[in-house]
């Protein structure tokens, strides 16, 4: 029952922040210095047929009447005609998709993984060389830029020693795989930096709590130990770094894609930016939002269902 | 008859500065199958880090020495893994704080039935079933609904008659308790006591009763341990020993309980317990006791015999052990009036 | 009524700060060195650098290191030592001018969100809510687009999109302060009650507030120097150090320096200030 009322409360409150986003999106465009029309039409154009495009596109109406076009547009799922391509900028970006969220899933597990296991080593050989170097790791790692940390990666991986392509995306699930390893790679390397410290600590503060005594005085130990008590418990605080974490992959998925030449929204993003594709950059920002309201929303519900002491709302 | 636990010459020192810090030293105990055996001493008397060295639970820092016979088993030196399957199993613990040792996120029926599959291997249903049975045996009749709550959801005493019926499941043959009842409401701890030395008895198993209530422990206990400043001073049948204490310590300590029967007001031990780091050489209570003699200050520490007439099993270290204790001397026992029924009070000089 | 004021336990003022800087180790003195140099490095640029970040020499282009030139040329015959020196300039004053804003109008709207209360601290709170909810760098993006590129874009766009993290701390700790000092002037009676907030408040706050702009000045120049690489910032010639990476990036196998040199500036300048705020914070080497 409760369950219910927190994910409508928490829907509302994202729908209307969606809406704030579009509002935003659209009026800071209106803000743009330098005509639409210009922009496509190129600084000679002259103005009748200024005229026309802006009649063609429907900027000659009064604001008001735009943003209601625009709304009713938005809720159709059309942003618009992608300048760019020609084509709805919907269809462009649904192309793009899939790409960014192989890479974003993607990224996710090599990080989880190696959180674990390096937080898990550190903890259990506490003070010990290999302590010392994972807790030193985090500290050159979160300053060490994305597209740097890819440059780096693409060098020596992909260039020097050819195990894995230099960019671009492969068909098929093996050629995903395959060439979206380096890119999931570099945004792995940098939110692991994030996440080990704190699921350490966690471990830490675990192993010493009485209830893993207890459970070890029942009998239990090594491997059962770890995962039944000691990881569920420890997880919950780096639970709640992972909204963060999700955010600032989007950020980091859109460096990567470029660094890489990668299909994926980020491209789509730049390529908007520089065109003045209005619907294009508007597009990926809705999506972005959207994505990350409902993925925060799953955290706090994963994060109930893990620890029953919190209640939902 | 052989015991079913010896105890001898167990140790734990922490490797910490410049030399090791003995923290628990010569240990003598023995205990014999079904019966209770309760260990006394103030706060930090090393009562509690001797029941962890028994489990072998004690801090990676700490070194353990001497030996631990159950069953004719060593248990000092073995492998994690190899006392794994001793914990649990033949030795239970059963913690001073129950809602601090239970894991807050999975509910009560499986951590209980984890023992039982660990231990037992049954299976799943079987578990459940053994669960639901040692619930209503330790006094939680509607044992269905319990066991899918979580800790945070039962009371102080429903935690702790889980946390016994947690160490019985197995059947173990000894359940160390470590303060069982201290930080429940006095008008629960009874009943607590009761369950618990019924419960015992059902299943067979001795019991080592940790506690610095000597009250508590001469209802549950038939033998007793005293403990100061990490040595064992005095052992023996607990009547016996507390009517007839054979070592400073112990007098000092019924001395300052106020009990109905004796009279005066109770008095206060002067002084503080010392510190591991610097302990008094000789018998380490000599500087606060009332009956100390010039010889206390060298005497070595030996766990003696004593040949009582109409008394067996006991022992002492004190050095009027055989001869019984003389007057104490004035001074050394402060009169002032003691609010506190605790022994951790008593080292507060006043 | 002075019987109030002697029960209270000193209040530790601006020594809350100095205190937790004495009680540093050496991890605090290496970063406060390196960003020492980096700053100095920035301010006498064209002191230090050998040559003009700019001037072309087209005939000895991608030249390794020699003596002439320290690190190589580029592409474009420009020195590299040159450029990184100058770049310094650019990163760093931009990245220090776009989270003092950023902290600036963050703190003010902390401060009266926290202490006024009512709808303001309301209104702030969904819109502090709403910003958390529109992703970072697509927002940023968007606010580039609108505002054209160029330094003050930069700076602009960047308060824009940093100022809630700041808001959030500092609204946080006046709630806290409020309630304590709150009791403590209601015994002195009427006195200065914003005095004493202000007074005692501050500097209690300052430890955290400098931690939370250590990292993200770190991350204000990693984002400067991505969106540098990405074009949408500052562009080519200007010598940016994302710029730079993206430049040398198609000279990886032959003039590998090119674009692994930016980008170790940056993760060295980012280990110096990640050590401050890791020694104020109280974190560190030891657990």
């Amino acid at each position: 029952m409760m369950r219910w009322k927190f994910l409508l409360r928490r829907l509302g409150q994202a729908v209307l922040t969606l809406w704030a986003v579009t509002l935003l999106t659209f009026l800071l465009f209106k803000a743009l210095p330098g005509s639409v029309a210009v922009g496509m039409l190129g600084i000679r154009a002259g103005q009748e047929d200024i005229a026309r495009i802006n009649q063609e596109l429907g900027l000659d109406q009064p604001v008001w009447v735009q943003y209601a076009k625009y709304m009713g547009n938005v809720l159709h799922g059309d942003f618009g005609t992608s300048i760019t391509y020609a084509r709805p900028a919907m269809d462009v970006i649904l192309t793009a998709l899939p790409t960014t969220i192989f890479l974003a899933v993607y990224a996710v597990l090599l990080t989880a993984v190696a959180t674990v296991v390096l937080a898990v080593l550190a903890a259990l050989r506490r003070d010990k060389l290999a302590d010392h170097i994972i807790r030193g790791v985090p500290v050159i790692g979160l300053g060490m830029p994305a597209f740097w940390v890819g440059t780096m990666l693409l060098f020596f991986f992909a260039y020097k020693l050819p195990i894995f392509p230099a960019g671009g995306l492969l068909p098929g699930f093996s050629g995903h795989v395959k060439s979206l390893f380096l890119p999931a790679a570099t945004l792995a390397v940098l939110f692991t930096a994030v996440l080990v410290r704190s699921l350490r600590a966690s471990l830490l503060e675990v192993l010493d709590s009485d209830y893993v005594l207890a459970a070890r005085s029942k009998g239990l130990v090594g491997g059962r130990l770890i995962v039944r008590h000691v990881l569920p418990n420890a997880i919950l605080p780096t639970v709640t770094l992972l909204g963060l974490v999700f955010a600032g992959l989007l950020g980091g998925a859109l460096i990567v894609e470029s660094v890489f030449a990668l299909p994926g929204l980020g491209s789509l993003l730049i390529t908007g930016f520089q065109r003045h594709d209005f619907a294009l950059v508007q597009g990926v920002i809705l999506l972005s939002a959207a994505a990350i309201l409902i993925v925060n929303i799953l955290i706090d519900v994963l994060y109930s269902a893990i620890d029953p002491r919190v209640g939902l709302g | 008859m052989s015991a079913l636990l010896e105890v001898s010459g167990l140790g734990v020192s922490l490797n910490g500065g410049a030399e090791p810090v003995e923290l628990v030293q010569d240990v003598q105990l023995t205990l014999s199958a079904g019966s209770a055996l309760g260990l006394v001493g103030e706060s930090g008397s090393g009562k509690t880090l001797t029941l962890k060295a028994l489990l072998g639970l004690t801090p990676p820092r700490m070194a353990v020495t001497g030996s631990v016979r159950l069953d004719g088993q060593e248990l000092i030196g073995r492998s994690e893994r190899s006392m794994s399957r001793v914990r649990g199993k033949s030795l239970a613990f059963i913690p001073q704080d129950a809602m601090a040792a239970l894991n807050p996120i999975r509910h009560i029926g499986s951590q209980l039935a984890e023992s039982c599959r660990l231990h037992l291997g049954l299976s799943r249903r079987a578990a459940h079933a053994r669960t639901l049975d040692y619930l209503n045996r330790v006094g939680l009749p509607d044992a269905e609904r319990v066991a899918a709550r979580f800790p945070h959801q039962l009371s102080g005493g429903m935690r702790q008659r889980v946390m016994i019926a947690m160490a019985l499941i197995c059947e173990p043959e000894i359940v160390l308790c470590d303060e069982p009842t201290t930080a429940l409401d006095v008008t629960i701890q009874a009943q607590i006591l009761r369950l618990l030395h019924s419960a015992c008895a059902d299943v067979g198993a001795a019991m080592i009763f940790v506690s610095h209530d000597l009250a508590v422990v001469r209802q549950v206990c038939q033998e007793v341990a005293v403990m100061y400043a990490g040595r064992v001073v005095e052992t023996g049948p607990v009547a016996a020993v507390f009517t007839d204490p054979r070592h400073g310590y112990t007098a000092s300590l019924l001395r300052s309980l106020p009990d109905v029967d004796s009279p005066g007001r109770p008095r206060a031990i002067s002084g503080e317990p010392p510190d591991p780091r610097n302990p008094p050489s000789g018998c380490r209570f000599h500087p606060r006791c009332p009956y100390v003699v010039p010889a206390c200050e060298t005497l070595e520490h030996r766990l003696l015999p004593l040949h009582i007439a109409g008394e067996s099993g006991r022992r002492s270290a004190c050095i009027h052990g055989a001869t019984g204790l003389p007057k104490p001397q004035p001074g050394k026992v402060s009169t002032a009036a003691v609010e506190a029924t605790t022994v951790a009070e008593i080292g507060v000089a006043p | 009524m002075t019987t109030p004021i002697m029960m209270m336990p000193p209040r530790r003022r601006s020594s809350a700060f100095l205190g937790r800087v004495r009680r540093s180790r050496w991890a605090m003195r290496v970063g406060i060195a390196i960003v020492v140099f980096y700053l100095l490095v920035a301010a006498f640029a064209p002191w230090l650098a050998p040559y003009d970040p700019l001037a072309q020499d087209v005939m000895n282009s991608l030249a390794p290191p020699s003596s002439a030139h320290w690190l190589g040329t580029d592409g474009l015959g420009r020195d590299l030592l040159s450029r990184l020196i100058y770049g310094a300039r650019i990163d760093i004053f931009l990245g220090l001018g776009a989270t003092a804003l950023a902290l600036l109008i963050g703190t003010v709207l902390g401060l009266l969100a926290g202490y006024y209360r009512g709808w303001v601290d309301t209104g702030l709170s969904r819109l502090v809510d709403m910003m958390m909810a529109i992703p970072a760098y697509p927002l940023l993006v968007l606010l580039l687009f609108v505002l054209g590129q160029g330094t003050l874009s930069i700076i602009i766009a960047f308060a824009v999109t940093g100022w809630v993290s700041y808001t959030r701390l500092i609204r946080g700790q006046v709630l806290v302060a409020r309630e304590q000092e709150y009791i403590i002037a209601a015994q002195l009676g009427a006195l200065g009650h914003r005095r004493v907030i202000v007074k005692h408040l501050l500097p209690n706050v300052s430890a955290q507030v400098i931690v939370l702009w250590a990292s993200d000045i770190v991350l204000a120049i990693s984002s400067i120097a991505a969106l540098g690489y990405l074009g949408i910032g500052i562009q080519a010639p200007t010598p940016e150090w994302g710029v730079m990476v993206a430049e040398g990036q198609d000279f990886l196998l032959t003039n590998w320096l090119l674009a692994t040199a930016p980008g170790l500036v940056i993760v060295f300048l980012g280990v110096g200030l990640a050590l401050i705020s890791d020694s104020i914070a109280g974190r560190g080497t030891r657990r």
